[in-house]
């Protein structure tokens, strides 16, 4: 029964190491979604001054690994601003989550029905209350299964901060390892807890799917599964 | 200057090699694992399975951090390159399991029932029929995590690797300006990446079977 008191002690240890990860990726996310709306929500435009400037940009932060852009955002940054590495972490993986998800968005947007939008317009809305009552419904139903998607990437993201010194999960692993002299338990602990929460994740994933199917009934059925596709891929 | 182009240069050669010693490691353990996976018997469904979810459950950088740390294999130590290779091999293995999984599937029931009426065997079915209306589609595929998998090289810097953002570091703590060596990395990533992109799409749209999209 040795092990089990053992292994208890070590997840005990990394707890407060995998809480710093959630944060890293609940900032990461919080930053990244909105950005990723507005650039797929401004995608749908027909100005090239708008769109080409934008698409840049998102091929840009897809294209950087995403070590390289923290490293850019933390080192290249301080000569400016001196940046904390929670926050470096959070504005880099919010460039790299915001460019991930804006196809995601710039797709849940353009397959709102026309009739929905012509109907909006038919009825006099504003294009904020178009945006707000017809858009956002569709697109909060259609994209969430994708997003969670996004949210593992991130999630496993996060333990890049350990190159900038940060005491997340991975981080935590390696400083409670030197100090008990034995660095692979700790690793295959933090791997296991990454596992768990990632496997957590994907169910929801399938939930929230079979969800958006049962309410978007047949029409962004196929719409969703090219999301999935998308965002797998990404 | 100049010598931040050469390390960067250098270190592109090394960054390359990784890139392709994963793929070869992903696509040798890919193809066992989509048969895995597509068994009828649910215990070799469940094998694949678990492999999958562990190489796709666990971050890329801990594989590499476990695979170099944990395995005391002298290979890896004498050339941690090899390690990366490795780590990175095993994660991508599971996409790559999966896109030749989907392919698979993406090819009608009438082609394979059509072909066992005409009486063809396993291996010309497999070769004659399936495969070449698969083999586009799951080439697309393949291509497309390949992008992520050159991007996932540069974790390798963290075990001292040195490939492209090994050197670009360097180059910063001897006094580089951060800003300009990291981009002038990330160009050369872009330069790869990009292409492949293209190379992706391209690829897709000489697919036989248009249902899939």
């Amino acid at each position: 029964m040795d092990w089990i008191v053992d292994l208890v002690e070590r997840v005990m240890g990394l707890l407060p190491g995998l809480w710093v990860s959630l944060q890293l990726t609940a900032g990461a996310v919080a930053a990244g979604i909105p950005l990723g709306f507005l650039a797929g929500l401004a995608l749908q435009r027909r100005n090239r001054w708008i769109t080409w400037p934008i698409i840049g940009l998102v091929e840009i932060f897809r294209g950087f690994p995403a070590l390289l852009t923290l490293y850019l955002v933390y080192f290249g940054l301080a000569g400016f601003y001196p940046l904390d590495a929670f926050t470096s972490v959070v504005i880099a993986f919010g460039l790299t989550t915001g460019a991930y998800s804006s196809e995601i968005f710039r797709t849940a947007i353009a397959s709102v029905p026309r009739g929905q939008l012509e109907a909006a317009d038919a009825l006099g809305l504003t294009s904020w209350q178009r945006l707000r009552t017809v858009v956002l419904p569709h697109v909060l139903t259609i994209a969430v299964p994708p997003v969670i998607g996004i949210v593992i990437i991130s999630f496993q993201g996060s333990a890049l901060a350990y190159a900038i010194g940060m005491k997340e999960l991975l981080g935590s692993a390696f400083s409670q390892g030197m100090l008990n002299f034995t660095l692979i338990p700790e690793l295959l602990v933090a791997a296991g807890l990454y596992l768990a929460v990632t496997l957590a994740l994907s169910g929801m994933e399938s939930l929230a799917a079979r969800r958006a199917r049962r309410i978007a009934g047949r029409g962004p059925v196929a719409a969703t599964k090219n999301l999935a596709a998308t965002a797998t891929a990404a | 200057m100049t010598g931040l182009w050469d390390g960067l240069l250098l270190g592109l050669g090394t960054t390359l090699l990784i890139w392709v010693g994963a793929i070869v490691v992903s696509l040798v353990l890919g193809v066992p694992l989509s048969a895995l996976r597509r068994a009828e018997h649910w215990a070799p469904r469940l094998i694949g399975g678990a492999w999958a979810a562990l190489a796709r459950g666990i971050p890329p950088i801990v594989w590499i951090i476990l695979v170099f740390y944990g395995l005391k294999f002298g290979p890896f130590q004498a050339f941690p390159p090899l390690a990366a290779m490795v780590a990175l091999g095993v994660v991508n293995s599971a996409y790559v399991g999966d896109a030749i999984r989907a392919g698979l599937d993406s090819v009608p029931r009438g082609q394979w029932e059509a072909a066992k009426a005409t009486g063809l065997g396993g291996v010309v079915t497999m070769g004659r029929v399936i495969l070449p209306q698969a083999f586009p589609i799951m080439l697309a595929t393949i291509t497309a995590y390949s992008i992520t998998l050159l991007k996932n090289t540069a974790l390798a810097s963290i075990i001292g690797v040195s490939e492209m953002l090994y050197y670009a570091y360097q180059a910063v703590s001897t006094g580089t300006n951060p800003l300009v060596a990291f981009l002038a990395a990330g160009v050369i990533y872009l330069a790869c990446t990009v292409p492949l992109g293209f190379l992706a799409r391209w690829i897709e749209t000489r697919s036989v079977i248009a249902v899939v999209r």
